[in-house]
């Protein structure tokens, strides 16, 4: 496979733009994502290739690009929306929940709502309790969304290029740390990654750790250090977070016998606890051999304070610490 | 809520209980499952099991006493709770456990567990895949000690525990003698430690009692059996059978050569159909059978009330066991084909020898064949299985030299001893009872009137 070096957010644009080329129902609409080429500079160059008919400044109104979008979606076409942070879901949130979510199920199937809302999350950035939170469980919790996530830029092509052609709400989050992050991308405009499969980024044998977004290269850091010490670690990544990939999870639990799950996001009402708990209700937990352990975000608005900021999300220690813990060291 | 602990149904019939010994005493902690007391119902005796985690709080009968079933005679519960019905001297007692625990607690440290690691309740600290060993293992948890935060036990640790393994009683021999078993090796089922075993580990100089058959004294050492379980229950019936009926024994020989022959020309057939192995045991059973219903005051039950005929013939068969004997029963014999005999008779002797026989199976006989021919006793008496008023003793199959019209003949013979109740029958109803079974045996054919 032909594979170029690029960053995340370009593998972004790539995937946006590649489907845009295919598919002219494919629209791109959200805040400056025009001439300004958006708030992380995402979508630089699409708005002088596809023109203002196809990549849409809207007002400031997440509502508006919610609603507009479901509607779009349902009589034909396919947008992509970009909320310049996640947190003002917040606000497009009835659209979101209550309109495109159940369209599809309330007319009886006859309905299509094949729309992509793109959001930039996560905390790192300095920019504060408004603009850094990691708002998936809230996503996660509507049934008739699909909520994705990617950890590397070819990833962040092949999700976001299958959630674009998927016929119902998908909502990919982009943790805003990843964007310069660069990685080898396929070139090739039908490479596509599968939704609901997880990824086992690491095979391991004593702990699996299941994790996603950015904290999942904090996650391989730590368990670097700790193979150093004779501790194999299994890295799953679910890549979709709902429907999730549960089958990959449970086997490696049983495998190994100790489970952690690590998140930005914060603990309380996190994926962390509801992945918890369905390993002790799936076939590992007779295989459990310590405690399901949270790494997560602390209970807390993310800090302005750079140092209390990076304090708050799970940090390589943390992660390492709870991987003794599950091993009795 | 304290649970009660109830004399027990433990066979259909069974109607009241007696108690033997208590194993524990008011205040003593118990786990599901742990023996807390010997009973005897008509059959066997029993160890009765806790049914629940807790303390001892109350125990409210006697040893000795004889009780209904499901009669409450004692309650378990959490430390210091009151027990329905407590009597007025109850609260006084309820002082003392504490005293008592803390000398259990002192006494429990010899044992190989964390205290830690078990909470109040008696719940092992354990993760599930630990408890997933334990179980596949049949490792007790509690016995292990735990790596873990807490003594909280994990698989590493029931995979390194050296496993000992126990029979309840076993156990309880153990400590009460103060033997540590781990170093006694074990010849029960996977390894377990039976009471048996405990007796060569006496023979290493410790001091030690169980129950077990006599044998032939190699070792010079005395030992000391003592008179419990199923010894005691064996001791017990016998001689109250002895005090009760008037008993009078009859011989008779029988030629075998039809039945042998009869025998070794089933044999394949019996086989291949049901893969079990035809004995002269199955031919007597069914020849018994068959004279007991032509003669039915043999196969009869003295009652207060008179003499009961039964119906049926359930045929009681003695099963020699390492340690004592049992009486299991294959009930309507004497509607059972060969076929159905020998299948019955191979399944129920099986499972009485693998302990696995069910209290039912152990009760309502009406005739008893005891067999001894296998050990080459050629002649004997046995005691009546009470509530049967007859038994027969089964000798072994010998060439005799025997006059058969007027020439010497080398002749399979058997001898079998007939020991009937004077109150019931009379001598002529036995010799006519074996006199039968006699023609039966000597010609085959007859059973097919």
């Amino acid at each position: 496979m032909e594979m170029k070096e690029m960053t995340y957010k370009d593998a972004i644009n790539l995937a946006m733009s590649e489907e845009m080329r295919k598919d002219k129902n494919v629209i791109f609409m959200g805040e400056d994502i025009g001439l300004y080429g958006g708030a992380f500079g995402v979508s630089v160059g699409m708005f002088e290739e596809f023109g203002e008919d196809r990549v849409k400044d809207t007002p400031i109104s997440e509502a508006v690009i919610t609603g507009a979008a479901a509607g779009a979606a349902a009589t034909g076409l396919r947008p992509i929306c970009e909320m310049m942070f996640m947190d003002f879901i917040t606000i497009a949130m009835d659209n979101l929940v209550n309109q495109a979510a159940k369209m599809r199920y309330m007319f009886g199937g006859k309905a299509k709502v094949p729309m992509t809302l793109r959001l930039p999350a996560g905390s790192g950035t300095g920019a504060a309790a408004q603009h850094c939170q990691s708002l998936e469980a809230w996503l996660c919790h509507v049934p008739g969304l699909k909520v994705v996530t990617a950890s590397t830029p070819a990833e962040a092509k092949g999700l976001l290029k299958a959630a674009i052609r998927d016929d119902n709400p998908v909502c990919f989050v982009e943790h805003k740390l990843l964007y310069k992050m660069k990685g080898e991308v396929p070139v090739d405009d039908e490479y596509v990654l599968p939704l609901g499969q997880s990824d086992v980024k690491k095979e391991g044998t004593d702990v699996t750790i299941v994790t996603y977004g950015t904290i999942l290269h904090r996650v391989m850091e730590a368990v670097e250090a700790v193979e150093k010490e004779g501790i194999s670690v299994e890295v799953i990544d679910p890549r979709t977070l709902y429907p999730m990939d549960t089958e990959t999870i449970v086997e490696s639990v049983k495998k190994t016998g100790r489970a952690i799950v690590v998140h930005e996001a914060a603990k309380t009402g996190g994926l962390g606890g509801e992945i918890a708990a369905m390993i002790s209700e799936s076939e590992a937990f007779d295989f459990l051999d310590a405690p399901v352990l949270r790494v997560a975000g602390l209970d807390t608005p993310i800090p302005y304070n750079r140092n209390l900021e990076a304090a708050v999300a799970p940090s390589v220690d943390m992660i390492k610490d709870a991987i003794y813990k599950v091993m009795n060291r | 809520m304290a649970t009660e602990i109830i004399m027990p149904k433990a066979g259909m019939d069974m109607e009241e209980g007696t108690i033997i010994k208590w194993l524990v005493s008011e205040g003593d902690k118990v786990d599901t499952g742990d023996p807390i007391l010997e009973i005897l119902t008509d059959k066997v005796n029993m160890e009765v099991e806790a049914e629940t985690t807790g303390t001892i709080l109350k125990i409210a009968a006697k040893e000795g006493d004889v009780l209904p079933v499901f009669t409450v005679i004692g309650y378990i519960g959490k430390e210091g709770e009151q027990v329905p019905d407590a009597s007025s001297s109850a609260p006084a007692k309820e002082e003392k456990p504490e005293k008592e625990q803390k000398q259990e607690s002192i006494k429990s440290e010899a044992m190989p567990k964390q205290d830690e690691s078990v909470d109040e309740s008696g719940k092992v600290r354990a993760t599930p895949a630990a408890r997933k060993a334990g179980r596949e293992k049949n490792i007790d948890l509690k016995l292990v000690k735990g790596s873990g935060p807490k003594g909280r036990v994990h698989v590493a640790d029931v995979e390194s525990f050296k496993a000992v393994k126990a029979t309840p009683l076993a156990a309880k021999i153990a400590e009460v003698e103060d033997i540590d078993l781990s170093e006694v090796k074990g010849t029960g089922f996977g390894g377990k430690i039976t009471k048996d075993d405990l007796i060569s580990k006496d023979e290493t100089g410790k001091a030690v009692s169980a129950t077990k058959e006599e044998k032939p004294v190699e070792a010079k050492e005395r030992k000391l059996i003592p008179m419990v379980g199923m010894r005691k229950i064996i001791a017990d019936r016998m001689l109250e059978s002895v005090k009760k009926a008037a008993t009078v024994g009859l011989d008779i020989e029988i030629d075998m050569t039809a039945a042998i022959k009869l025998r070794s020309a089933m044999k394949d057939r019996i086989l291949k159909e049901t893969e079990k192995k035809i004995t002269y045991t199955d031919l007597i059973i069914m020849a018994v059978s068959k004279a007991l219903v032509k003669y039915p005051i043999v196969n009869s039950t003295l009652t207060d009330e008179g003499i009961l005929l039964n119906e049926d013939v359930n045929m009681g068969l003695a099963v020699g066991l390492d340690n004592g004997l049992m009486v299991p029963v294959i009930k309507a014999t004497d509607k059972m084909s060969l076929t159905e005999i020998v299948q019955k008779r191979t399944d129920t002797v099986t499972r009485t020898v693998k302990g696995k026989i069910k209290p039912d199976e152990l009760q309502g006989s009406t005739f008893t064949i005891s067999n001894l021919g296998m050990f080459d006793t050629v002649k004997f008496t046995s005691i009546i299985n009470q509530p049967n008023s007859a038994i027969l003793s089964v000798g072994a199959i010998l060439e005799r030299m025997r006059i058969i019209d007027g020439e010497p003949k080398v002749r399979s013979v058997m001898n079998m001893t007939l020991t009937m109740d004077h109150r019931v029958m009379d001598g002529v109803d036995g010799a006519k009872f074996l006199q039968y079974l006699k023609d039966l045996i000597e010609d085959p054919t007859l059973m097919l009137l």
